[in-house]
C-alpha cells in the first residue's frame, strides 16, 4: 500500500513541478489538445499542477480520510487524463503530451501514454486501500 | 456518512488545490493574459492567405552543401508536381505536392515522423510551391522545424546531387 502510496505521489509531483514552473508552456500544450476555450488554458495550467500536488501530498498523510480524498482527487484527474487521451488519439491529433511538462524529447499522446494513465489509475486504487484494513479499529475516545 | 465525509475532504483538497493555482497566477504577473495565438486553420488556408500570414516568420533557408551533410537526419519533402517527382526527385524525399498539401493535412494523414526537421523544395530558389507547403506544414506541425531549400531542385542538380526517379542516371 506504501510503495503504492509512495509511487503514486512521487509521480504526480515529478509531472507536477515543471507545469507548475512553466505556465505558459504548459498552457500551449493544453491548447494543443483542442478541447478546451482559450479563456480557461492558463487557468487549467495553474491548477492542474496544484492538484496533482496537493493530492500527492494527501496521498501521503498518516490520516487515512486525507488518503482517501487524495485519491480520489489524483484518481479523478488521472480519469480526466485518460479521457482526454483517447479523445486525442480517436481525433487523430499528433502532440505533446505536456504530461510531465515540456520535455527535450517530446513525447507523443498515444496508446503508451494512455497505458501508463490506467496502470497510474490501479496504483491509486491500491494507494486508496486503508493501511490498517485488517485491523479492526480502536474503539473511539 | 462515509462517503459524505470523503466528498467533503475531496472538496476542501480541492478548494486548497484551487487557492494555490489562483496564488500561482497572481504570482506571475509577468506572464502575458493572452491565450498563446492559436495556429491558423492549415484546411482553411489558400496560397495567397498562407503566404499572407503578415507575422509568420520567415521560414529558415538551408543550403545544398549543408543539407547534404544532414541527410538522412532530415524528412525531405518535394512540393513539386506527382509527375514532377516521379521523373526525378531528391532521394529519400517525400512527395507532397503544393496542390495537394491542405487536402493531406486535414485529412490528417501527414506521412512524416514528428520529431525530424523537415526540409522542402520545389524547382527553383524562391519559388511558391515549397515556401506554401512549407508555411502549410508549419503551420500543422507548429515546431518551427521547416525549412526552405535555397536554389530548390534545380540548385540540388547544379551540385550535383543524385537523383531518384525515371529520368535517374546510371
Amino acid at each position: 500500500m506504501w510503495a503504492a502510496r509512495l509511487g503514486a505521489a512521487a509521480t504526480f509531483v515529478v509531472a507536477a513541478v515543471p507545469k507548475a514552473d512553466d505556465l505558459v508552456g504548459f498552457a500551449e500544450d493544453i491548447r494543443n489538445y483542442q478541447a478546451f476555450p482559450d479563456w480557461s488554458l492558463y487557468a487549467i495550467a495553474a491548477i492542474v499542477p496544484m492538484l496533482e500536488l496537493v493530492g500527492a501530498a494527501a496521498l501521503l498523510s498518516t490520516r487515512e480520510r486525507w488518503v482517501r480524498a487524495g485519491g480520489v482527487v489524483l484518481g479523478g484527474l488521472t480519469l480526466a487524463f485518460i479521457a482526454l487521451i483517447a479523445s486525442v488519439i480517436g481525433r487523430g491529433i499528433d502532440l505533446d503530451c505536456g504530461c510531465f511538462g515540456k520535455q527535450a524529447e517530446a513525447e507523443a499522446v498515444g496508446w503508451p501514454t494512455l497505458l501508463r494513465d490506467v496502470a497510474l489509475l490501479g496504483a491509486i486504487a491500491v494507494a486508496m486501500v486503508p493501511v490498517r484494513a485488517a485491523k479492526p479499529s480502536p474503539p473511539s475516545p | 456518512m462515509a462517503l459524505l465525509a470523503l466528498a467533503r475532504d475531496t472538496v476542501l483538497l480541492g478548494v486548497g488545490a484551487l487557492g494555490l493555482g489562483v496564488a500561482s497566477l497572481a504570482a506571475r504577473l509577468d506572464v502575458p493574459w493572452t491565450p498563446p495565438p492559436a495556429p491558423p486553420e492549415p484546411a482553411a488556408c489558400g496560397v495567397d492567405e498562407a503566404l499572407a500570414v503578415a507575422d509568420a516568420p520567415d521560414l529558415a533557408r538551408i543550403a545544398v552543401a549543408e543539407l547534404r551533410t544532414r541527410m538522412p537526419g532530415v524528412v525531405i519533402v518535394d512540393a513539386r508536381s506527382t509527375e514532377a517527382f516521379v521523373d526525378g526527385h531528391i532521394p529519400g524525399a517525400v512527395s507532397l505536392p503544393a496542390a495537394d498539401i491542405d487536402a493531406i493535412i486535414a485529412n490528417e494523414s501527414l506521412p512524416l515522423p514528428v520529431d525530424r526537421d523537415i526540409v522542402t523544395y520545389c524547382d527553383r530558389d524562391g519559388g511558391v510551391d515549397a515556401e506554401y507547403v512549407g508555411r502549410a506544414l508549419d503551420l500543422a506541425l507548429g515546431c518551427d522545424r521547416v525549412i526552405v531549400l535555397e536554389g530548390g531542385y534545380t540548385a540540388w542538380l547544379a551540385g550535383d546531387g543524385a537523383i531518384e526517379g525515371a529520368l535517374q542516371s546510371g
